[in-house]
This record gives C-alpha cells, structure tokens and sequence, in this order.
C-alpha cells in the first residue's frame, strides 16, 4: 500500500525523497495504530503538494500508519538490526593467505574441516580471527611464591589475587599476591591475539571468503 | 545506642538551610565538592595532603550507604551510581536514573529521596546534580530538568527540554555558571539534532539555546551535504562542561555524528559533532572549535571532560585545555582561541592519517564501517572521568584498549540511526595511562590484568591529590590509591561491585575523607587515628 501510493515522494522506507522523511515526523510519532496518520492521509496537505488519499478506505490508511510505525521501529530499535551478507571476498586470495599464515597450527582437512557450516559468517570472520575460548583454548599459569608453586587454568586474576583450578584434580585455589609472587601466564590463542589490530581488512575479508567454502 | 548518637548530630544540619556560598563555586574544592568536578576545570583534583602516598595504607571505612529500594529499572537490571556526588554543608547529593538522594556526610544516614517517574527515555545512567544557592538541578531520562529543594527534595520546578519520541534522553549533570543552569541532551536512535540549553534558575526559563549542527546559511553548513542532514546529524552534549571565568567561556564536548556507524549520506567533516567547542555561557554564542573526529562513523563521542590545565609550555605560562577522546585520540588546545599545543594518539590505533593543519587527526576513508566489515578500535575511553594532577603535570586516563569489525548494515542512500554495528574482537584491557601534557607520551601506565576485559558502558573515573595519589578502581570490584607519580598500587578495597563513578574527597571536621561508588553503595573512608600524624 505504501509503495504503490507514498514510496514515489517518500522513498520505499519512507526515509525521504522528493518529499520528506517521515522517519522523525511528529505526526506519525504521536500516532497510534492509525489514530491521526488515517485522518491525516483522508485529507492531505493539498497547501504543500500532499495529495488526499480519501479513495483510500479506513483499514488502508491504517495498514500505512503501521507501515510507517515499522520503519520507525526499524530505525530506533537496534535489537531488531541484521548484518547483511557479509561474504564479499575472493576465496582464492583467502586460500593464498591461510597458505601463508596458517598451517603451520591447523589443517583444511582436519581442524579447519566443516568449518563453513559450523557458524554464521559473521560470526565466523569473529572467530576465526579470535576464536571463543573453550576449555582446550584456557589460559594457564605457573605461579611461585619463593616456597610453593601452583600450575593450573586461570578462572580469573587482578592485582591482588589468582584463581587457579587444578587440571588434575579441578581443584580451585586462590593465590593472594604478593611482590614476591611470580605469575606466568600461557595463552594457547596468543597467534591469534596477535592478530587482533595487525590483520588487513582485505585479508579479513578474502579468509572469511574462503572459509565459508570449507564444508 | 549509636542510632540515637547520630539523630542528635542531625539535628543542627536539619536546623538550618542549606545554601550554596555561590561565591565559591569554582574555588579549589577543600571543604565542600559543590560542582561535578568539584570545581570549574574539570582537573578532579584535590590540593587536600591529610591522606597521602606514606598513609593511605592506613584508611578505614566508616560507613557506606546502599541503595536498596530502587531494584531492577528498564534497561538496567541492577542500579549503579554513576553520578559523582555533591557535598555541600556536610550533605552529600546523589542520583541514580529518576532518583535524588540526599545522605548526611557524617554518618551516611538518609535524609531525603526524591523520585521521578518517567515517561521515556534511557536509564542507562544518572551523572548527578548541579547546585544553585539552596536549589537542585536534576534529569529525568525524558528530557525533564527538575529543580528541587536542597533542604527538603520538594520540587520547585520543572521543563521538558526536548521530546523523548524523538529519542533525546537525558543523563547529564547540570553545570550552573552565574545564573545560567547548562543542561546537554543525549540520544542516536534516530538522529537527533544535538544541542546544549541555558536556564534560569529560578523559573527554568530558557535564555538560550545552542544547536551543535548548523542551520541553513550558518558556517559549518558547507561540512554538510545538505541542510537535512544536518538538521539530524547527532551531536549529543551529555557530559558536564569546564568553565573559565576569566575568558567567561564554558567548554563542551560533542557527542557522536549521526547517523551512527553509517557516514554515506552526510559526506563531509560534519561540524560541530565530535568536537571541542568554546561558548560564551551569557549568550550561547560560539567562539572557537577543534574537530578532533572528522566525519566520526564509530560512535566515538567526544564528550570526554575538557580539563582547563594552566602550566607552562616552552617557559611560557599558558592557559591550556585537555582531553583524551573516546577515539583514542589525545589534545592540548590553547584555550584562549582553540590552537592545537598537542595533537597525538594515546592508545594503539590504526585509523588516522597524521594530522591537518589545525592539528585535527584525519580519518583513513578505507578504515570505516562496511558490510563485509573493517577492523577498528573501540572506544578508547568514555564518560569515566579523567584527572589532572598539576603536582605531577601528569594527565591520568582510564583507556581501554581493544578492536571490534566494525559492519555497515543500513546501505541506504540516506541511511538512519545507527545503521552498523561492532563486534569486539576478544578480550579488551583497561589500562591506567598517565600522560605527559607536554608530549601526550605515557609517562607510565598500568594494565589491569583481567580475563573477561573491560565492560563497554561502565569504567572507573579518577581522583587526584596532592597527597601524590591517584583513587581510582578496576573492573573486578578493586577500589585502589596509586602514587601518582610513580603508578605504584598503595592501597586496595574490595567492594561489592566496580567503582562506578568519579571519587570526590573533602575535608570534614578536620578529617579528610574519601567518598567512592561501587554499584549500588557509597563507600566513605578516612585514615585510621593513628595514621593521622604520619607525613607525606
């Protein structure tokens, strides 16, 4: 209905053309369910070029108010926002560079296998680049304080304390620090981490490519 | 037994009216902390030495306040004091989203609530209140400014600003200069037209009004590609101002340009959002601004606090402002006319392609939001407030360093309210940096070590002092006092939440106290007696 009578002056998502944006119109903004958009289009703004749609019946002018209320919602309303298809690359060029730079860690034919089914690309370009860190990918750590030495996955750390969970025994322990205490810390995804920044965003773009291919 | 001890300290403070000597504000804040800032320059800073680098092991928690009856709010499931109190007269003033608490300085006893019910608008925070005499200026998220009394919390009067269907809505604390109550709006979901107002104090009567997007025929409409766009080209101004009485000119920072992440329709540096501008606060009138994110398309406002900093540059003695933007970006102006003094990055960054000849950093165009995605930082500070220490020349920050593939999804012509989105790469880290004025180089610096990174909307703000500390927090619940020279961790408390908001410190009945949120609590400290004698 908007399309056929309102899109020509108003563009398709009634973001404005010849005629205004109805997006931050304070008419459609007040309006509910039609209650002043459907009078308002039965007479028009004949003064300003805003033909009267009185051939239009009730339920019409209602359908275009709701319309209109859509748009709007589309616009204020980021939970309802959608990323487009995001797979714009060349996947050979994506082939060349996980050539390069990949395989000295993973393999197209094992780890990476799948991996195009596995996630949305968008989701996919995230983690490929940093992938979620699941209990294999945890960060680990040694920590000495001059008598006694702790190893395990960190749950958490901060300036004054180290939660470890020991891998053997899944035993938690909470490790106050002190200047004499030493952490190191491992981080299985550091490669990965290094990326974060460095990588080109046709690079990006051209793996995402080519992953996608990889079912 | 103690419950009576503190009624009858009450009973001279509830006597007598609370009145704010206006002829202090702007003042070194000592005894009171009547403004945001405490005082006009935004530095956060406190010549105070009772507590100081040798002691500050020493304090003691005396008494914290929990906001218990406020619950879950639209949007904010937990409350969190994001407002930086006031003190005045031994009364410490506070908000969350549509609500004013007024608790005694002494004891941390409730002496009044007021509540605002409101008809839209976004509860993501409350910055807190400005005073005038005995008067209270306070936001409901809908675009209200509500005057109430400082004696009683009754309301005096109110005035809508703005229309919240629109999507304005409001957060900030009022900044009163003179008789001018400066009031900034916020919002992006569908491409305000920012703009900062000036009220009276008295009625809420508007004296003037400044849009931050010019009109038809005004300069700076040839950064725009048409009046349309910039008649809904974003600016929000929902952070607190400086002020420097002397130049009478306020300063303000300009929030993101809209619409949001997508900059295909309104090509050009899109003036005055993302900048620093100078207004004269008796008439609104601009007189000088420095873009320091040209045509912005990553939601990097730059409302940061513009911190008034007089020191010398080259042996000369100059009257500066600072600010380390949300773009990662850090300046020193000449505040007199808007030179650049200092013009570089303070965080990693890998947007910008050196500087014009203003100093003004230009954006790479190929490092923007696209549909099948560009990599950037993320916002490298927020609202968090900054500090200036000018016993150590050193500007401190809360930064955050990390990056995000950022997405076009709107691909309109003319594209509408955010129109993209970021989806962070990893973990981030909050990185304490104290920056040298002269350079913008990092003196030193302190990486908070934390595995689940720094939270997109909440950070610790800063304190300083001439006792060489810095108060500051992390985000696991911390609340922490550096030297300020060196960036060695002094002293710690472990709080029931993340400091949340600025820490303000006075002094009281001889006593220096230190007053922190955290969550839903104020903490407020002073040293242990036997501390008391210790020297810095």
């Amino acid at each position: 209905m908007f399309a056929a009578n309102c899109a020509f002056c108003h563009g398709p998502q009634a973001r404005g053309a010849e005629g205004p944006s109805l997006i931050y119109s304070e008419l459609v903004l007040k309006d509910a369910h039609g209650s002043t958009v459907a009078e308002f289009l039965k007479a028009g703004r004949p003064e300003k070029g805003m033909p009267s749609f009185a051939t239009l019946s009730d339920e019409q002018r209602k359908d275009i108010a709701e319309f209109l209320h859509q748009q709007v919602e589309d616009v204020a309303n980021r939970g309802t926002y959608e990323i487009k298809n995001i797979v714009l690359g060349n996947p050979k060029k994506g082939a060349r560079y996980v050539s390069a730079h990949c395989l000295t860690c993973h393999s197209v034919t094992t780890d990476l296998r799948g991996l195009g089914q596995k996630w949305r690309p968008a989701d996919l370009q995230r983690n490929w680049i940093m992938p979620p860190r699941t209990p294999s990918r945890a960060i680990t750590a040694t920590v000495h304080d001059g008598q006694r030495t702790w190893e395990g996955h960190v749950q958490q750390i901060d300036d004054f304390r180290i939660s470890l969970v020991n891998d053997e025994s899944g035993q938690l322990v909470v490790v106050e620090r002190s200047p004499a205490t030493k952490v190191e810390l491992h981080d299985p995804l550091a490669p990965h981490v290094a990326m974060i920044g460095n990588l080109k965003d046709p690079d990006m773009i051209n793996v995402t490519a080519y992953l996608v291919t990889l079912k | 037994m103690k419950r009576v001890a503190l009624a009858l300290a009450l009973l001279p403070l509830c006597a007598q009216a609370n009145d704010l000597d206006m002829t202090t504000l702007g003042n070194p804040p000592t005894t009171s902390w009547p403004t945001f800032n405490g005082d006009y320059t935004g530095k956060r800073f406190s010549t105070l030495q009772q507590i100081n680098a040798s002691n500050v092991d020493s304090l003691q928690l005396q008494w914290s306040y929990r906001v218990t009856e406020v619950g879950a709010q639209r949007g904010a499931p937990v409350p969190i004091i994001k407002a930086t109190p006031l003190q005045v007269n031994g009364v410490l003033y506070f908000t969350l989203p549509n609500n004013v608490y007024a608790v005694d300085a002494r004891t941390g006893t409730r002496l009044w609530n007021y509540s605002w019910v409101d008809n839209g608008g976004h509860l993501v925070g409350n910055r807190g209140l400005g005073m005038y005499k005995d008067r209270l200026y306070f936001l409901g998220p809908d675009d209200w400014v509500i005057c109430v009394d400082s004696n009683t919390g009754k309301e005096h009067w109110r005035k809508q600003i703005a229309d919240a269907r629109l999507q304005y809505f409001t957060t900030t604390a009022p900044l009163v200069v003179k008789n001018h109550v400066l009031v900034g709006v916020g919002g992006d979901a569908m491409d305000i037209r920012g703009f900062l107002v000036s009220l009276d104090p008295d009625t809420g009567a508007v004296q003037w009004k400044w849009w931050t997007t010019p009109a038809a025929g005004e300069p700076g409409i040839e950064t725009w590609p048409s009046v349309d766009a910039a008649m809904h080209g974003g600016g929000g101004t929902w952070l607190p101002g400086t002020y420097d009485p002397d130049l009478n000119l306020i300063y303000w920072g300009t929030g993101n340009t809209n619409p949001v992440f997508a900059g295909q329709g309104r090509k050009g540096s899109n003036l005055y959002t993302t900048s620093i501008v100078a207004l004269n606060p008796d008439t609104g009138r601009l007189a000088w601004h420095f873009q320091v994110s040209p045509h912005d398309t990553h939601d990097w406002d730059n409302t940061e606090s513009p911190v008034l900093i007089d020191a010398g540059v080259d042996g000369k003695p100059r009257k500066l402002l600072a600010q380390a933007a949300r773009n990662g970006w850090f300046v020193v102006l000449d505040r007199t006319n808007g030179r650049k003094v200092v013009s570089t990055p303070y965080v990693k960054l890998n947007w910008a392609q050196g500087t014009d000849k203003l100093g003004q950093p230009i954006p790479d165009p190929a490092i923007q939001p696209t549909v099948a995605g560009s990599m950037s930082i993320i916002s490298a500070t927020n609202w968090m407030s900054p500090s200036y220490s000018p016993a150590t020349g050193l500007f401190y920050v809360n930064s955050v360093e990390g990056f995000g593939i950022y997405y076009l999804l709107d691909t309109n012509t003319k594209p509408s309210g955010y129109g993209g989105t970021v989806n962070v790469l990893g973990t981030t880290t909050r990185v304490l940096k104290a920056l040298d004025i002269n350079t913008g180089k990092v003196r030193w610096q302190h990486e908070y070590p934390n595995l689940n990174g720094a939270p997109a909307t909440l950070g610790p703000g800063l304190l300083t002092t001439a006792g060489n500390l810095v108060f500051t927090g992390d985000d696991q619940g911390n609340l922490i006092a550096y030297s300020a020279a060196e960036g060695r961790i002094l002293w710690h408390f472990r709080a029931g939440a993340p400091e949340s908001n600025g820490p303000i410190t006075y002094l009281q009945d001889d006593r220096q106290w230190v007053v922190i949120a955290a969550g839903d609590t104020l903490y407020a400290y002073t040293l242990a007696p036997a501390a008391l004698n210790r020297v810095n």
